[in-house]
């Protein structure tokens, strides 16, 4: 039912680009197992990610809210965590963290740190 | 480390392939352009005409909006209370000309749904194969009698953002001390469920600072209200006895006003207000229901997982306008609304299946000039429905400290900076 309204070459790039991108994040997958799928601004991670910049801008000028482009991955993931885990926790973050499952965090933390990769090589 | 390695690789693949957009700019120059039209230049039309361009950079994207400039409603309330202006609440679209977006200053009059057609106030046409409104929302002004657009200029409802949040603010500095404020507000479901009670607590704020005799009657049609118990604490804490709230089974439902007398009738009292604040009956603006993209309760019923219209193909309907509920209307949904349906908007036009996802909200209420609560939710839209994400969300902790409360503020304000930046700067 979806009829695709670009033309048939620019979905089989897409695919090829899909098939490039898939093997790259293959060996992305971290040590909790999950398989992070960062080959795309249209992907789950992408999507998950998409929430987060309502409140947490990448640089500027915040000062109670934590700006994104200072996390690694690893670090990303574990504050996450300890946001769901932490069970007397009451921050805004405490009550949304415990939202995500620890995969849709391995995949945000993931496709964070590397659009901050990519923002820090394009300077 | 191999991870670092082929995380350089990805990265590199990335960026030759165009960075966080889908497609380097030859292959694009190629394809057939897709249109994009989204009908309303607030929280959610700025931000999805914004990301559907930045993802899809060969789409065609028009933004059509009557106002050349937007003014905000989230921290209007601050306005009231004289703690802010009006120009920090206002912004340009000239950040979304810049990105190649095109701004078509009119009203969108119709659209037929078959033909894939936008007619404007002015008579233009626009073509589309998607179309997204967030027109927000419109005043029901037949619904509460004697409430009608006139009468706004007397009884100002400052529900839309700009002059009627300033006149409402003119007549507060004009009352005399020892006065009486009444805000009246509609039955659920309405644009941003805990306005009318901040909107309650700035205006305490400012009488007790500057007309410390007032009174602040805030007369409900509803039975309980959004961060109730926070709210009431506050008031109590700040505001001593100035506050008193009445639920729609206390009398509390206005059912009829007369302008010129500022009088507010309830099933069993008139009430006479110095300064009145009517936040009237609501619906999707006037243009979904055009569309007929509303159903019978006036909102428009969608699809969760692409925000596709349940009643028009090819419309995707977000913000106010939606039925989104457990999701509120407030800004942060519309922001996150439009970066999901932009999302997959541009996965279906490019052949993939549009895919669910959790999404979130946060709503921060200032109670007092640097103090505020706040209620936060996550929902699943799996299955074309929104959900509650069990366990999470919630509201402040009861045992509300200063500096909890202060720190909320603080983070409210990077919110504002931040969902405003997403939309416009
Ligand atoms: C006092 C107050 C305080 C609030 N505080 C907060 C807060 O702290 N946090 C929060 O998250 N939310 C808050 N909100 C809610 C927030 O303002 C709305 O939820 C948000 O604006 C919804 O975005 P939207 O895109 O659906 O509609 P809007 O932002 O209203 O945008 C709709 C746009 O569509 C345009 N339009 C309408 N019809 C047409 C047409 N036919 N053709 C072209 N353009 C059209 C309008 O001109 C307007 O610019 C508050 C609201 C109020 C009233």
């Amino acid at each position: 039912m979806n009829r695709p309204l670009v033309d048939a070459s620019l979905a089989l790039v897409l695919g090829l680009m899909f098939i490039a991108l898939a093997s790259c994040s293959t060996a992305v997958s971290n040590k909790s197992g999950a398989m992070p799928d960062l080959s795309t601004g249209v992907s789950q991670a992408a999507v998950l990610s998409s929430v987060c910049t309502g409140c947490h801008t990448s640089g500027g000028s915040a000062k109670a809210l934590v700006s994104l482009q200072d996390y690694s991955a690893n670090l990303l993931q574990r504050k996450l965590l300890e946001y769901k885990n932490e069970a007397d926790g009451a921050t805004v973050m405490h009550r949304i963290a415990r939202g995500y499952s620890e995969q849709q965090i391995v995949l945000i933390a993931d496709y964070v740190s590397a659009q901050n990769q990519i923002q820090s090589a394009g300077k | 480390m191999t991870i670092s390695i082929s995380r350089r690789r990805l990265i590199m693949s990335m960026s030759a392939l165009g960075l966080s957009g889908l497609l380097a700019p030859s292959v694009l120059a190629q394809t057939a352009k897709a249109k994009l039209v989204v009908i309303g230049g607030g929280f959610g039309g700025a931000t999805a005409a914004r990301f559907a361009k930045r993802l899809l950079p060969s789409l065609s994207v028009t933004l059509v909006e009557p106002n050349a400039n937007y003014v905000a409603c989230p921290f209007s309330n601050l306005v009231i209370g004289g703690l802010r202006s009006i120009e920090q609440q206002t912004f340009s679209y000239g950040a979304l000309s810049a990105e190649g977006i095109t701004i078509v200053r009119a009203m969108a009059r119709d659209v037929d749904a078959a033909a894939k057609i936008v007619t404007l106030d002015n008579g233009t046409t626009l073509n589309y194969d998607r179309l997204i409104l967030s027109p927000g929302i419109d005043f029901r002004w037949d619904a509460l009698q004697g409430y009608d657009q006139a009468a706004s200029e007397q009884l100002p409802h400052a529900w839309k953002a700009g002059a009627q949040t300033e006149l409402l603010r003119k007549q507060l500095q004009a009352m005399d001390d020892g006065g009486v404020v009444a805000i009246s507000v509609t039955a659920a479901p309405f644009r941003c469920p805990p306005g009318p009670y901040e909107r309650a607590s700035l205006i305490a704020y400012y009488l007790k600072k500057n007309k410390p005799k007032s009174k602040l009657l805030i007369l409900d049609s509803n039975e309980k209200f959004s961060k109730q118990g926070l709210f009431t604490t506050s008031w109590k804490n700040l505001y001593g006895d100035m506050v008193e709230w009445r639920a729609a089974s206390n009398d509390g439902r206005v059912n009829r006003v007369e302008a010129n007398s500022k009088t507010l009738h309830t099933d069993f009292e008139s009430l006479k207000a110095d300064v009145a604040n009517i936040i009237p009956p609501q619906h999707a603006g006037v243009i979904a229901q055009r569309v007929r993209a509303a159903s019978d309760s006036g909102w428009c019923p969608i699809n969760a997982t692409t925000f596709e219209s349940t009643l028009v193909p090819n419309v995707h309907v977000i913000g106010d306008a939606s039925i989104a509920s457990p999701m509120p209307k407030s800004a942060f949904s519309a922001n996150a609304q439009a970066k999901v349906c932009a999302i997959q908007i541009v996965r279906l036009l490019t052949g993939l299946d549009a895919e669910a996802t959790t999404l979130a909200n946060t709503c921060f209420s200032y109670v007092a000039e640097d103090k505020a609560i706040s209620v936060s939710g996550v929902y699943s839209n799996e299955g074309g429905q929104f959900a509650n994400m069990p366990g999470a969300g919630g509201v402040s902790p009861a045992d509300l400290s200063i500096s909890f409360q202060q720190q909320e503020a603080a983070q409210a304000a990077d919110w504002f900076k931040a969902i405003t930046g997403e939309a416009f700067s």
